[in-house]
């Protein structure tokens, strides 16, 4: 078992149980959020979208440990 | 010695209610009951047929000529107008239509009046005025006029003969038999209550005025209290929108308040722990100024975010800045090859200065960390934020310094293609790197290149299919 605390742009510390086994697309899905076109980092960890499928395990999370899980929305920079 | 006529009943209140003379003097007592009495026994006991016959006086000079004065006067409603004055107006012009001396080859009446004070009169029939010049009024010359109206007022007296009881009348006042008056009018008023016809007609005018008022002051008063009302509207209209506005902030303030209730200050090992996991952050420095303490920090990132449609776009249409810049066509397969195909990203950077938990923002031209990497083209070369500004604000709204310092990150790892200005400062630095030995680039398989190593990799992969 390990502790995802959860931050995305509308959700602020939220912490959710989940396996090992479990992916933070499966987190996400649960939530209902969609993080097409968010940048995703887990403790630190900028993910790739093809990594979003990995589990926890897969992404060198202990169990019992408390990780974070960010969702932040990519928006242009600039003028335009 | 003046006449003394104080209780006659013809000069009561109530008779003078149905008679509005103008202007008048001071010993008239004598002219009004004649001209009265004479309009009260015309009526014949109905007093609705009363046709007062009035008078106005004026000692006002308007010089000698009689039309002057038949002109001043014309629009008023008395019947004889009596000018004092010290000497008579001589006739310098005709008289107007309708107007004529009064003079009688058988009466001579302005002989008998001047005895009192020289006079002269004018009248006309049909409009039944009279106009009289006088030189010095005085009580004599008062009755006088007064015993001859019927030979003045020619419309009441065509024959110039009152009848038996006038006759009395005129006679009294000749003599100024102030008993014999006194008895004529006391039985010329006993015919008809004037005082009764006085209440009732004042009555009536008082409805209808009364009737006027009320109306006017009730549509006024509605008028007054809807222009009120409306400004009362408004009023409460401005300041609703005013007390939405306090209500809109106070929530701001409670949801900040209770964010930060909820949220403990950060203390400095939660900052630097949550940047020691993030490798592409390094802590620069702390500053203290009156604006709080400042924590510099250093992105090291590849601009990985961005719209490939748009880049496609510009690349392929021959008018756009970027071809029109005559780039090499070593370099523009390069930029192909990064942006178009995804075979590589170009590593940025870029400084934010946080200070507190409620401001961030990019800090322009630092020269720390590997300065020959590319400064991030929105954010070191122009410190704009763009659309991650409004979600960085958003966080530290909600004290979450942690996710707008990642937003930070989002918005280095970002370059917008429509902002041309800015993908052009970037396409000419890079360009500029083109003999470069730098490694500039991070290729798909995640191995740091130069420009021309990157371009060897491209044709690498084109040989091998």
């Amino acid at each position: 078992m390990i502790t995802v605390k959860l931050n995305t742009d509308s959700i602020r510390d939220k912490m959710i149980v989940s396996e090992l086994d479990k992916t933070p697309n499966s987190i996400f899905s649960t939530l209902g959020i969609n993080p097409s076109g968010s940048m995703v980092s887990i403790d630190g960890r900028t993910l790739e979208s093809h990594e979003l499928d990995l589990t926890f395990e897969e992404l060198h999370v202990k169990a019992g440990a408390t990780t974070s899980l960010n969702s932040n929305v990519k928006a242009d920079g600039g003028t335009n | 010695m003046p006449v003394n006529l104080k209780d006659n009943l013809l000069l009561s209140d109530d008779v003078g209610y149905f008679f509005h003379d103008g202007f008048s003097f001071s010993n008239d007592a004598m002219l009004k009951v004649a001209l009265r009495h004479i309009a009260i026994r015309r009526a014949q006991d109905d007093i609705e047929k009363i046709k007062p016959i009035t008078f106005h006086y004026s000692s006002f000079n308007y010089g000698n000529n009689i039309a002057v004065h038949i002109d001043a006067y014309k629009n008023h409603t008395e019947n004889i107008f009596i000018f004092d004055r010290s000497s008579l107006p001589q006739q310098t012009s005709p008289l107007q239509e309708g107007w004529e001396e009064l003079r009688y080859e058988k009466y001579p009446i302005l002989e008998f009046l001047s005895k009192a004070a020289p006079t002269s009169i004018y009248i006309n029939k049909e409009l039944e005025k009279v106009i009289v010049f006088v030189a010095k009024l005085n009580e004599k010359w008062v009755s006088s006029f007064s015993s001859s109206l019927f030979r003045i007022l020619t419309w009441l007296f065509p024959d110039t003969q009152p009848d038996d009881d006038e006759l009395i009348l005129f006679k009294a006042i000749s003599e100024r038999n102030l008993d014999s008056l006194e008895k004529l009018s006391n039985d010329v008023c006993k015919t008809i209550d004037f005082a009764k016809e006085k209440r009732q007609r004042e009555t009536e005018h008082f409805k209808k005025d009364l009737h006027g008022w009320g109306s006017g002051a009730y549509y006024s008063m509605v008028q007054n209290l809807e222009n009120g009302a409306g400004n009362t509207r408004q009023s409460i209209s401005v300041k609703t929108s005013e007390l939405a506005k306090l209500i809109e902030t106070l929530n701001e303030q409670t949801m900040q308040l209770n964010a930060l209730r909820n949220s403990p200050p950060p203390n400095s090992d939660d900052v630097f722990e949550f940047f020691d996991m993030h490798r592409q952050l390094t802590t620069l420095k702390v500053e203290k100024d009156y604006d709080g303490k400042h924590l510099f920090y250093l992105i090291n990132e590849k601009i990985e975010y961005y719209d490939v449609d748009e880049f496609v776009k510009q690349f392929k249409n021959k008018h756009s800045d970027l071809n029109k810049a005559k780039f090499s066509s070593e370099f523009l397969e390069i930029v192909y090859g990064l942006f178009a195909l995804g075979k590589g990203s170009v590593k940025t950077r870029c400084v934010f200065k946080l200070t507190g938990i409620s401001q961030l923002y990019p800090e322009m031209h630092w020269k720390y960390g590997d300065t020959k990497i590319l400064p991030h083209p929105h954010l070191d070369m122009g410190a704009c934020l763009g659309r991650n500004s409004s979600a960085i604000v958003a966080y530290l709204a909600n004290s979450n310094w942690s996710q707008a310092v990642l937003q930070s990150i989002v918005a280095t790892k970002n370059i917008n293609f429509r902002d041309t200005h800015v993908v052009m400062k970037m396409m000419r630095w890079l360009n500029s790197k083109l003999n470069s030995k730098s490694k500039l680039i991070v290729s798909d398989k995640g191995i740091e290149m130069s420009l021309s190593e990157f371009h060897a990799y491209l044709k690498e992969l084109t040989n091998n299919g």
